[in-house]
């Protein structure tokens, strides 16, 4: 599989033919490294970080005609700054599979449906210990696209978690399926925001949107308990299944839920 | 020996009183079956004997083998050895039904866990009850139809090993097959563990394959007839006009 490897200023990319990768390292003001991933054939990526300090990040993806695609990530930083755009061709379809175990995230996403058919199922799965905002933007631009994203976040500590999340449909751009769902389990009493958006200037689009901030349900707990398992260890089963995603790292993903939740 | 008994019960949720003055005894080995309206409260028991908090008992005492239960929580009462198959069991992403069930069973056995067992169990009662073995590695319930959730229900039991088992409407949204499946697997545990079953119905199909020692009629909280067999025969044949006519409390009491 193939594998970028961001390790503070430096990139190393363990990468195929299927994959075109330009990097451009500090050379702004800003102090942003770029990343231009240029996705040729069907494959799949692994983004490793392994930052000390402070990142910044600018990472463009560019999915091809016929393309499927799937990025997998797990970040483990104190603080990252990043911005990821998604550019996807007519028929390709990508996956995007996230899980964070950050401090500070601030994080925008711009996602491009560019050609007829493209498909993103994109799921960010954090816990939050500090202030994570994400934001995200869908544009519909072509029709017959779809957008399903997932985002799911567990506060805890001084955990603050904020989605904006937002599906655009011009007017035009028929037949597109928008969907966007979204919760934070908030196990601490700081404040979380989800504001789920949908801007569509057209009829003929299946759109859905959820935003859900709170506990497990009782419903859930009650089953689990009534099995025999004690409170905290329903607890720990239920944040596991919630924060559960593939990663391709599944010891490292246990290794990270079990230092909150053994 | 395990004894469930339920002395005088008053239960309301939402300041309305759903059960009022239940009494039940249920030994070891006993099948009984309950049999009622809509609405008369018969799933409302199947919760409260389990313990959950989302109803309040105003009066009255739940003991098993003599030890008052009132106070226990939802997992100690089920450590005793009470399980409860549910009507519509809820179901959860990312938790898988393996996951689940390793967690019950190893918090029930402790150190005496050993995971090849529960392995080999699994393979095997998944097999009996002609269930995908697919299944174990999905989340729980998720995607599950109805008849495939019920069965998922009485794969635990066999796991969990209970000796008081509380079955509500376990029937509702099988198919023949898997109704003849699932009544069978119910009455082959009862008669290897001796254990006590408690069963919630509506339907006598059920219990040709689950053979009840005692029928009860609930109506407005309360049983009002106990009998026989015989008794099931007669509903089917006249319906509960009978009793809703000579009941005289009514279950919109308020507190």
């Amino acid at each position: 599989m193939n594998k970028i490897i961001v390790n503070g200023d430096s990139v190393t990319l363990n990468t195929n033919s299927s994959l075109d990768i330009k990097v451009i390292e500090k050379q702004d003001i800003f102090d942003i490294t770029k990343i231009e991933i240029n996705v040729l054939k069907s494959t799949s990526l692994i983004i490793e970080y392994n930052n000390k300090e402070e990142s910044k990040l600018d990472i463009c993806i560019k999915v091809k005609e016929n393309i499927n695609f799937k990025l997998y990530e797990l970040r483990c930083e104190e603080k990252i700054k990043v911005q990821y755009k998604y550019y996807l061709d007519t028929n390709s379809n990508t996956l995007v599979n996230k899980f964070y175990n950050c401090n500070k995230v601030k994080e925008l996403d711009v996602i491009y449906l560019n050609g007829e058919n493209a498909e993103i199922n994109y799921n960010y799965n954090s816990i939050s210990k500090d202030k994570q905002d994400l934001d995200i933007v869908v544009y519909h631009m072509c029709k017959n696209t779809i957008s399903n994203l997932n985002n799911k976040a567990v506060n805890l500590l001084n955990g603050k978690t904020k989605f904006n999340v937002t599906g655009m449909v011009y007017n035009g751009i028929k037949n597109c399926i928008v969907n966007q769902n979204n919760r934070i389990i908030n196990l601490n009493d700081k404040k979380c925001t989800i504001n789920p958006i949908l801007i569509i200037d057209e009829n003929d689009v299946e759109a859905n949107h959820s935003a859900l901030i709170g506990k497990f349900s009782d419903s859930e707990l009650f089953y689990l308990m009534s099995r025999g398992i004690t409170e905290e260890k329903a607890l720990n089963l239920l944040i596991k299944g919630f924060l559960n995603v593939d990663i391709k790292n599944k010891k490292k993903l246990d290794e990270i839920i079990n230092m909150y939740w053994r | 020996m395990h004894i469930l008994k339920i002395e005088n019960l008053k239960v309301s949720v939402e300041n309305k009183i759903i059960l009022n003055d239940f009494n039940l005894t249920i030994k070891s080995g006993e099948t009984h079956a309950i049999m009622g309206p809509n609405g008369t409260g018969k799933s409302t028991l199947s919760k409260v004997i389990m313990g959950d908090t989302n109803y309040k008992i105003i009066e009255g005492s739940i003991y098993f083998d003599d030890k008052l239960i009132n106070d226990l929580t939802v997992d100690e009462r089920a450590r005793l050895g009470i399980f409860l198959g549910l009507q519509m069991p809820p179901s959860i992403d990312g938790v898988t039904n393996a996951d689940f069930l390793r967690t019950a069973r190893s918090v029930k056995e402790g150190k005496d866990f050993k995971l090849m067992q529960f392995i080999k169990e699994i393979n095997s009662e998944t097999e009996n009850l002609n269930m995908d073995k697919e299944m174990i590695h999905r989340s729980v319930n998720k995607g599950f139809s109805g008849g495939e959730r019920k069965k998922n229900e009485i794969l635990q039991m066999y796991i969990l090993k209970p000796n008081t088992v509380i079955l509500d409407e376990i029937d509702s949204g099988l198919d023949v097959d898997s109704l003849k499946i699932v009544g069978e697997k119910v009455e082959e545990y009862k008669n290897k563990t001796n254990a006590s079953v408690l069963l919630i119905t509506h339907y006598k199909r059920l219990l040709d394959y689950i053979k009840p020692d005692y029928i009860h009629i609930m109506i407005d909280g309360k049983i009002v007839e106990t009998g026989t067999f015989e008794l099931v025969k007669e509903i089917e044949k006249n319906g509960y006009n009978k009793f809703l006519e000579t009941n005289e409390f009514k279950v919109e009491e308020k507190i």
